[in-house]
C-alpha cells in the first residue's frame, strides 16, 4: 500500500478525532451511575473506555454509509481527493473544540459531517455529495432518533414506575434499586457508543483509502483500521472519565434511578438499532432525546421549551458552522501544498490554544459535565418544585 | 430514495426491546420486595404514639420474602440479560456470517 504524507495526515487527524469524541462522550454514559454510586468513579470509567473499545468491532454498516454512500467516489461519481477529507477534519476538529470550549449543545458526528460536506462541495463542487444519502442516512435520522428515543424513554420510564407501584397507597416499591440495573444500562450505552462513534473515524479514513485507490470501492474498513479507531476512542473514553471526575457535583442530575434505568435502556436500543441499519446518527442527541422522554414519564412534568429550544438551535447549527469551516479549509488546501500546511498550521494552533485555555481555566471546561445533563434541564418535574419549595420554605425559618 | 420502513423498524425495534428490558427488571424488583414495606424515599415511616407513650414504626423491612417471590424474581433477571444479549447477537454480523 501507498501511503503518502497527506493519507498519513488525514489518518491522524481522523484518529485524534475519533480521541475527542471518546474524550468528549464519558459523561454521556458514565456521569449518572458515578453520581448515584452504583459504580466507583475508577472502575466506571474503565469500563466505558472497555465496552467502547469492544462496541467499535461490533459492526460496520455506519462506516459503509460514510466511506460508500455519503460522498460520491469512484468511476461514477466525482473524485474527492484526500486533501478535502483533510480539510473536513479540520473543519469538524475546529468545532468541535470551539462548542467543547465554550460549552456550547453540540454533536461530534454533525462537526464530522459538516465539515466533510462542506469541503466535498467547495472542492469538488455541489454535485460531489450524495444530497439523497445525506437525508435519509444522516439528516433524517439525526431528527427522529432522538424523537424515537425520548417515545422509547416515555414508555420505559411509565412501565418501570407502573410496574414497581403498590397499587394500594400508589408509592414506590424499591425502585432505589434500579441504580444496580443502571450499572448495566449505562454499559449498554458505552457500547452502542463505540459502535456507532468508532465507525464514523472508520468510515472517514476507508473514504480516504478509497480516494487514493488503496482500497477497491464498495469495500468495508480494514481490520487495523477498525483496530486503530477502536482504541482510539478507548483511550479517548479513559482520559474523558478524569476530567469528570475532577469536576463531579457540579450540577449533576435530578434523576431518579429508575428514570435513568429506562433512559440509558432506550438511549442504548435506539442506537444499536439505528447502527443496524447504517444510520449514522449523534449518540449525544439521542442519550439527550431519551432523557428527556424520561422526564416527562414522570407524573406532573412539563418541558422547559426555553432550555429545550436552545440545546435544538444548538444541535441544527452544528452541521452547517462546521461545513463552513470544512469549506474555509478546502478553499486554502486547493491552493496547494502551501495551503494545506496553512490549514494544518491553524488546526494544530485552534487545538493548542484550546487545550491550553481549558487547562487554565478550569471552570470553563467544567461547565458543562456532559450534553446530556443539559437536557435534564429541560424537564420541570413538580417533585422538584416541591421540594424546592420546602427548602425555600425552611431557608426562610 | 428515502427508506421509511428502516426508520420503522428502528422504531419498533427499540420500543420492544427497551420496553421488555426494563419491564423485566421492574418485575424483578417489583418481586423481590414481595413482603417488604414501602420505598424509604417515598414514605418516610409512620411514627405512631401509643397513648400509653411508647413509640413504634409502622411499615419497614419486617415481613419475610416468600421463596416462590426470590425464584421469580431471579426468572426475570435472568430473561432480562438474556433480551439485552440476544438483542447485541442480533446486530452482529459476526454472528451471522457462517
Amino acid at each position: 500500500m501507498d501511503l503518502t504524507l497527506i493519507v498519513v495526515l488525514v489518518i491522524v487527524l481522523a484518529l485524534f478525532f475519533d480521541f475527542t469524541n471518546g474524550f468528549h462522550d464519558t459523561a454521556n454514559a458514565m456521569a449518572t451511575p458515578i453520581a448515584t454510586g452504583a459504580l466507583k468513579p475508577r472502575m466506571a470509567v474503565a469500563l466505558a473506555a472497555v465496552l467502547n473499545l469492544v462496541g467499535a468491532f461490533l459492526s460496520t454498516e455506519v462506516a459503509r454509509t460514510i466511506s460508500g454512500g455519503l460522498i460520491k467516489e469512484g468511476d461514477g461519481g466525482i473524485q474527492i481527493t484526500p486533501e478535502m477529507i483533510f480539510a473536513g477534519l479540520i473543519g469538524a476538529v475546529c468545532w468541535n473544540m470551539v462548542t467543547w470550549l465554550f460549552g456550547l449543545p453540540s454533536s461530534s458526528s454533525h462537526a464530522l459531517f459538516g465539515g466533510l460536506i462542506g469541503a466535498a462541495i467547495v472542492g469538488a463542487g455541489l454535485g460531489s455529495v450524495d444530497f439523497t444519502v445525506l437525508v435519509s442516512k444522516v439528516v433524517l435520522p439525526a431528527l427522529v432518533a432522538p424523537i424515537v428515543a425520548g417515545v422509547v424513554a416515555f414508555v420505559a420510564t411509565r412501565l418501570a414506575y407502573a410496574i414497581t407501584r403498590d397499587p394500594a397507597t400508589g408509592r414506590g416499591l424499591g425502585r432505589g434499586n434500579f441504580r444496580y440495573a443502571q450499572i448495566f444500562s449505562s454499559s449498554l450505552v458505552a457500547l452502542a457508543h463505540g459502535t456507532n462513534d468508532a465507525q464514523k473515524t472508520m468510515g472517514v479514513i476507508t473514504l480516504t483509502l478509497i480516494a487514493t485507490g488503496a482500497q477497491a470501492v464498495g469495500t468495508g474498513p480494514e481490520f487495523w483500521v477498525i483496530a486503530a479507531c477502536a482504541l482510539a476512542i478507548a483511550l479517548g473514553t479513559y482520559t474523558g472519565g478524569w476530567r469528570i471526575i475532577k469536576t463531579m457535583g457540579t450540577g449533576l442530575t435530578d434523576i431518579k434511578p429508575a428514570q435513568g434505568f429506562a433512559a440509558e435502556t432506550s438511549t442504548a436500543a435506539t442506537i444499536l438499532a439505528s447502527s443496524h441499519l447504517g444510520f449514522a446518527l449523534s449518540t449525544t442527541q439521542v442519550a439527550s432525546g431519551s432523557v428527556i422522554g424520561s422526564g416527562l414519564g414522570r407524573k406532573g412534568a412539563s418541558v422547559r421549551w426555553r432550555t429545550a429550544g436552545r440545546i435544538a438551535l444548538g444541535w441544527l447549527l452544528t452541521l452547517p458552522a462546521a461545513a463552513a469551516v470544512g469549506a474555509v479549509a478546502a478553499l486554502l488546501a486547493s491552493i496547494g501544498p502551501v495551503g494545506i500546511v496553512i490549514d494544518a498550521v491553524l488546526g494544530l494552533g485552534v487545538i493548542v490554544a484550546i487545550f491550553i485555555i481549558s487547562s487554565r481555566d478550569k471552570v470553563t471546561s467544567g461547565t458543562v459535565v456532559s450534553e446530556v445533563d443539559a437536557a435534564v434541564g429541560a424537564v420541570r418535574t413538580p417533585k422538584a418544585t416541591r421540594k424546592n419549595r420546602k427548602k425555600k420554605r425552611q431557608a426562610a425559618e | 430514495m428515502i427508506d421509511w420502513a428502516a426508520f420503522a423498524i428502528v422504531a419498533a425495534a427499540a420500543l420492544v426491546s427497551a420496553s421488555v428490558v426494563v419491564s423485566l427488571f421492574a418485575f424483578g424488583l417489583r418481586l423481590l420486595n414481595v413482603g417488604r414495606g414501602l420505598d424509604a424515599d417515598d414514605t418516610p415511616g409512620i411514627i405512631e404514639t401509643t397513648p400509653s407513650g411508647s413509640v413504634s414504626v409502622v411499615g419497614g423491612q419486617t415481613e419475610r420474602r416468600p421463596r416462590w417471590a426470590t425464584v421469580a424474581a431471579i426468572a426475570c433477571f435472568t430473561l432480562c440479560s438474556g433480551a439485552v444479549l440476544f438483542g447485541i447477537y442480533l446486530i452482529v454480523p459476526v454472528f451471522h456470517s457462517s
